[in-house]
């Protein structure tokens, strides 16, 4: 408990940093990030109702997980809709060029959804895989504390306009990121031995959609770094590559879960048709 | 005095329903900020707060139930 309550506490700290920097855009780059934000409210509104409806295929045992990978597309949608309506407060159309409002671009909202976000999404994983018991325990626990160091020590470089604070930052948040990864490609490639036939071949894209996904975030966060500061390519390409990003993450993830969900279902009941549920 | 296994017993037998009563308090909590229930600070620090206290309430859940269920779909590797 105590170490929750530290976690808890180093998160709002680092949470009192400032945000985003706004810069001037072209017609073409402030409309990419719109589009790809409206895009990314759709995908996620989308795989919210598709979740929800498609829970009712699944065993009984499965439900749950499924519930919150629709809760964490419902979390993302509603984050999106902020993000979108912050984009169009920081810009304003002048002399055919994007010029800041003064009003600041709260990317703060990115990172308030992830630390609800990606711990349920590592969780969910582990939940719907069905490890034994003793597995499950400790690769939760050890899943959830990783992201939220993970995404506590990212922020303070994110928000930061110097490169070399982005990328001490960047580096220190490295560490629970690499690890995280680690550690779910192992347990999945572990796993793979007791899932049944159909599942295996799942587990194997997961794993590869995990790897793929979750690649586009350093990248992403590095986006500033190479374009020198938060310049307006620095500014695009890290939108983009984050919403991009999350809609493999959350929506892809989601949806891939829910078929392991599905071939578990019909798995277990070929077992048992007892303990399937309905 | 409810204790915890009397607490992870009823979410055990009410898997569903308390998955339900999660994504309420959570979806609550969206419509609250939606409507400037957490004020309007560019820094987010309550919302941030409630979303890291919802955020290990769902994981206890999940982990609840990752814990406890028969895992029939394991299927021996020898």
């Amino acid at each position: 408990m105590k170490k929750w309550l530290m976690l808890l506490s180093v998160f709002v700290l680092f949470g009192s940093n400032s945000f985003a920097a706004a810069t001037e855009l072209t017609s073409g780059q402030f409309g990419l990030v719109y589009q790809l934000f409206s895009i990314t409210i759709a995908t996620m509104g989308a795989s919210f109702i598709f979740f929800v409806l498609g829970r009712q295929s699944l065993a009984e045992k499965y439900r749950p997980a499924m519930l919150v990978t629709a809760l964490v597309v419902a979390v993302a949608c509603y984050h999106y809709v902020r993000i979108f309506n912050s984009w169009n407060e920081a810009y304003a159309l002048t002399n055919g060029v994007y010029n800041p409002t003064g009003v600041p671009f709260n990317d703060a909202y990115r990172y308030a959804d992830w630390i609800l976000t990606v711990p349920l999404l590592l969780v969910e994983a582990v939940s719907v895989l069905a490890l034994a018991r003793n597995i499950s325990a400790g690769l939760i626990g050890r899943l959830v504390v990783a992201a939220v160091v993970m995404i506590a020590t990212g922020y303070p470089g994110e928000v930061s306009s110097d490169n070399t604070t982005r990328l001490i930052w960047g580096t220190i948040s490295t560490i629970p990121f690499v690890y995280i990864l680690f550690v779910l490609w192992s347990e999945l490639s572990n796993s793979l031995d007791r899932q049944p036939e159909y599942v295996k071949v799942l587990v194997r894209n997961l794993r590869l959609l995990l790897i793929f996904s979750w690649g586009f975030y350093p990248l992403a966060y590095l986006l500033p770094a190479v374009f020198g500061g938060l310049s307006a390519s620095g500014v695009v390409g890290l939108q983009v590559g984050y919403s991009l990003a999350d809609i493999i993450a959350k929506a892809g993830f989601g949806v891939l879960i829910y078929f392991i969900a599905l071939e578990k279902t019909a798995a277990d009941k070929a077992l048992s048709p007892a303990l399937a549920g309905d | 005095m409810i204790e915890l296994t009397q607490v992870k017993q009823f979410v055990l037998k009410r898997q569903e329903a308390a998955g339900w009563v999660l994504m309420a308090l959570v979806l609550g909590t969206l419509a609250l900020d939606a409507f400037g229930g957490f004020g309007a600070s560019p820094r987010l620090l309550t919302l941030r707060a409630v979303y890291a206290l919802e955020m290990l309430l769902v994981v206890s859940y999940l982990y609840t139930l990752s814990t406890a269920q028969p895992k029939t779909s394991e299927i021996p590797s020898s």
